[in-house]
């Protein structure tokens, strides 16, 4: 076991991380050591930069510990001063940061490498000429080499030409010194994309009754649809975040079956949703800012009443069902099949959520509509009737049953009797009880795919059998594994048939 | 306790009618006819129906007939089906339903996570009318489809239009709202060449149904191209004798083979 992260106070007792624990506690006996949980120091991460978002909506994450803030264009709304903006955007953020309890360190710079170095180095402004060059966070073999060949610092190398560097330590060192210098771009990727449509309410006074939120709440739908009106859309997807005046921050989203404009129809998801939460919403101290966001906007043409009224109405109905559904029992609990294009049996269908891709796309489908952009969707999209027919099961012009209504997943383990050892089962036990076969068809011999770097176990080929037992129950049975393949293949029950 | 056996049994067909509540809103009278009459032409579609699948083993044939009657109910609509889900019961198999001539596209699934929440999810979905249809596994007599859960259904699909179907897995019979119930088990198929298993077959009985005779049973298949069900003709169930053995390539006498028909078995 070794040190991963050290608080300062271990640093000062010349800990480092890396370090194995057993030599730090013969050092420090009384070294207070905890499990590392990367995955909690991201949740935490990400709290923060949820958190952040107050300051401005381009917050990046820096794992494992950093935060990246783009503040062009923000400052002014803080002072009209570039540098007392920073200034008081850096006290605030140390403010609340430091109410948590963390140690925060903060760092401006032009570019946001240069911001994480500083920041990271616990430098002040202006300083990356005096940065270490592991700051570059290249491979540490050339950090090595520069720190051999006398160059320590960022302001060495930023002094020497760039065509010697690269010749000697490679490309990446003049493309991460760029970066640092600022003088090419390092691209901020936000935790979330730009919405189409954001509206926000701000309080004087926090407010704190539920009446007022709901009464916010419609006001603010009724902004985003007048804008999604003007611009020819309908909402997808919809989040409304409560910022709470001690910093927390709850959110409600919510999507639709179809774009919508219809406030209404919102309202109601949204009362579903708070109606739903698992802990009701705790207003606290009160609310000081609401923000609603439109996170997804489809195209929606302004529609015409009464023209094909009925079969629009049927759809609307649907949609506004499907998403009431999904919003009270969660999207991934409301679901219809998609096919795939695969011959394993369990794998030709897939269950998606109705609400992401559901009605949209299909009524696109259906009425001829081109899908997304015309050169990608060559092939068309595999469907159930595709499917269906192996061509050794059609019989007189009319597809048997070869597939079973109710499908096992995973498989279930049968202990059968075969009368000889590839032929089908004479007997089988399942779920506890004997079953004898009185008709069987079979086999159909179905290979797993051999380019999946599946187990081998896995890709074993099966042979199907559809049997009746002397009851009138029809079941599908595999034998996993021919015999050259396996010396004891075993029998599985995969489905039922009606 | 067990109304069924009231109203069928001991009352002529014409009285025991009366006693639903749907009688004196419309103008009903008894249609005579065979269940795949009722089945394939009179079942209403505003009403809600329940299948009974006693055996778990029979969920399959239960899935089966109810999702074909919901497929004719809905007429060409989406359907739902409502599930709870649990592991080891199987999953409903698109490929399965396109060879019933169902378009596994109109489906739409939802697992709902307790009694509930399914029990409010079906009658929500009833009460909207988007829906052709709406199927609901209910596994066992809980405690909360009482009566008056079952008599909210079948208003919400009256009002709606929206067909309910309740497919009740190792259940008893309760008193309940239902318009029509029907007892299902699989049934031996017609076997196909070469002694293969054949189409589905279900070994109905009508065990309630506000406008016929109860207790009527048939054994019913489904015919792709029609969509519509069909009375099987009696294929031999593979012989038994005594022991419970297969005869296989074994001699028997006429006198043998009746004893062993299954028809007659249900009649004693």
């Amino acid at each position: 076991m070794r040190l991963v992260a050290l608080s300062q106070a271990a640093h000062l007792l010349g800990l480092a991380p890396g370090l194995p624990l057993a030599d730090a506690r013969a050092r420090v006996p009384g070294l207070l050591a905890f499990d590392h949980d990367p995955a909690a120091d991201s949740a935490l991460l990400e709290r923060l930069a949820e958190a952040c978002l107050r300051y401005t909506p381009r917050v990046m994450v820096a794992p494992p510990q950093g935060l990246i803030l783009d503040i062009s264009g923000c400052h002014h709304l803080y002072d009209s001063n570039l540098s007392r903006a920073e200034k008081w955007l850096s006290d605030d953020l140390a403010r609340r940061l430091g109410e948590t309890r963390l140690t925060v360190r903060i760092a401006c710079a032009t570019a946001s490498d240069a911001a994480l170095a500083l920041a990271t180095f616990g430098l002040e402004e202006d300083a990356v000429h005096r940065l270490p060059v592991v700051a570059l966070d290249c491979a540490p073999a050339v950090h090595h080499a520069l720190q051999r060949a006398g160059l320590n610092h960022i302001g060495d190398l930023a002094s020497r030409p760039r065509t010697i560097l690269a010749s000697r330590f490679g490309e990446d060192v003049t493309y991460r010194l760029a970066r640092l210098l600022g003088e090419v771009d390092s691209p901020i990727i936000p935790r979330r994309s730009r919405p189409a449509v954001l509206c926000e309410a701000r309080f004087a006074e926090p407010i704190a009754h539920s009446e007022t939120v709901r009464a916010v709440l419609a006001e603010l739908t009724g902004q985003a649809v007048r804008e999604l009106e003007e611009r020819g859309e309908g909402a997808r997807a919809v989040a409304v975040k409560l910022f709470r005046c001690d910093g927390a921050v709850s959110q409600l989203a919510i999507e639709t079956a179809a774009p919508t404009r219809d406030a209404a129809l919102l309202m109601r998801l949204f009362a579903e949703r708070i109606e739903g939460l698992r802990d009701p919403l705790d207003p606290g101290f009160g609310y000081d800012s609401i923000t609603l966001e439109i996170r997804a906007a489809e195209p929606l043409a302004a529609d015409q009443r009464d023209f094909e009224a009925s079969a629009a109405k049927a759809r609307e109905q649907l949609s506004a069902l499907l998403a009431r559904l999904a919003t009270r029992l969660g999207p991934e609990r409301v679901t219809h099949w998609q096919a795939v294009d695969s011959h394993v049996p369990e794998g030709v269908f897939i269950s998606s959520p109705s609400t992401c891709d559901g009605e949209g796309d299909r009524a696109k489908r259906g009425g001829g509509v081109a899908g997304k952009a015309g050169g990608l969707t060559t092939a068309t999209p595999p469907s159930f009737a595709t499917q269906m027919p192996p061509p050794h099961r059609k019989s007189m012009g009319r597809i048997e049953n070869s597939r079973p209504l109710l499908l096992l997943d995973p498989p279930e383990c049968v202990e059968a009797i075969a009368e000889v050892p590839d032929g089908p089962p004479y007997r089988f036990r399942w779920r506890g009880s004997q079953h004898r076969v009185a008709r069987h068809e079979g086999p159909e011999r179905i290979a797993m795919p051999w380019w999946d770097g599946r187990h081998k176990e896995a890709r074993l080929t099966r042979d199907y059998y559809r049997v009746e037992d002397s009851d009138g129950r029809r079941f599908w049975l595999f034998r996993h594994g021919l015999y050259d393949e396996k010396p004891d293949p075993r029998w599985y029950m995969h489905g039922l048939f009606a | 306790m067990n109304i069924k056996r009231f109203d069928s049994a001991q009352l002529p067909p014409g009285l025991a009618l009366a006693t639903g509540s749907r009688a004196f809103a419309r103008s009903e009278t008894p249609c005579a006819g065979s269940l795949v009459h009722a089945l394939n032409k009179t079942l209403p579609a505003d009403a809600l129906h329940e299948v009974f699948a006693t055996k778990p083993i029979d969920r399959a044939s239960g899935w089966g007939f109810a999702l074909l009657l919901a497929a004719r109910l809905a007429a060409g609509r989406s359907l739902f089906f409502v599930r709870q889900g649990r592991r080891g019961q199987g999953q409903l198999y698109p490929p399965g339903l396109a060879e019933l001539g169902m378009d596994p596209e109109l489906f739409f699934q939802l697992h709902a996570p307790d009694t509930l929440a399914l029990l409010r999810a079906t009658a929500d979905i009833a009460r909207s009318g988007a829906a052709g249809a709406v199927l609901a596994e209910i596994e066992g007599n809980p405690r909360l489809f009482d009566l008056t859960a079952s008599r909210r259904l079948a208003l919400a699909a009256e009002k709606s239009g929206t067909a309910v179907l309740l497919l009740r897995v190792a259940a008893h019979e309760e008193p309940g709202a239902a318009y029509s119930r029907w007892g299902v088990v699989s049934a031996a198929s017609t076997p196909l060449l070469a002694d293969a298993p054949g189409p589905p077959a279900f070994a109905v009985t009508l065990l309630r149904h506000r406008r016929m005779a109860a207790g009527q049973s048939a054994r019913l298949a489904w015919n792709t191209e029609t969509r519509t069900f069909y009375e099987q003709a009696f294929s031999p169930a593979p012989q038994r004798d005594s022991a419970g053995e297969a005869t296989f390539g074994r001699l028997f006498s006429l006198a043998a083979r009746r004893a062993a028909d299954p028809r007659q078995h249900r009649a004693a």
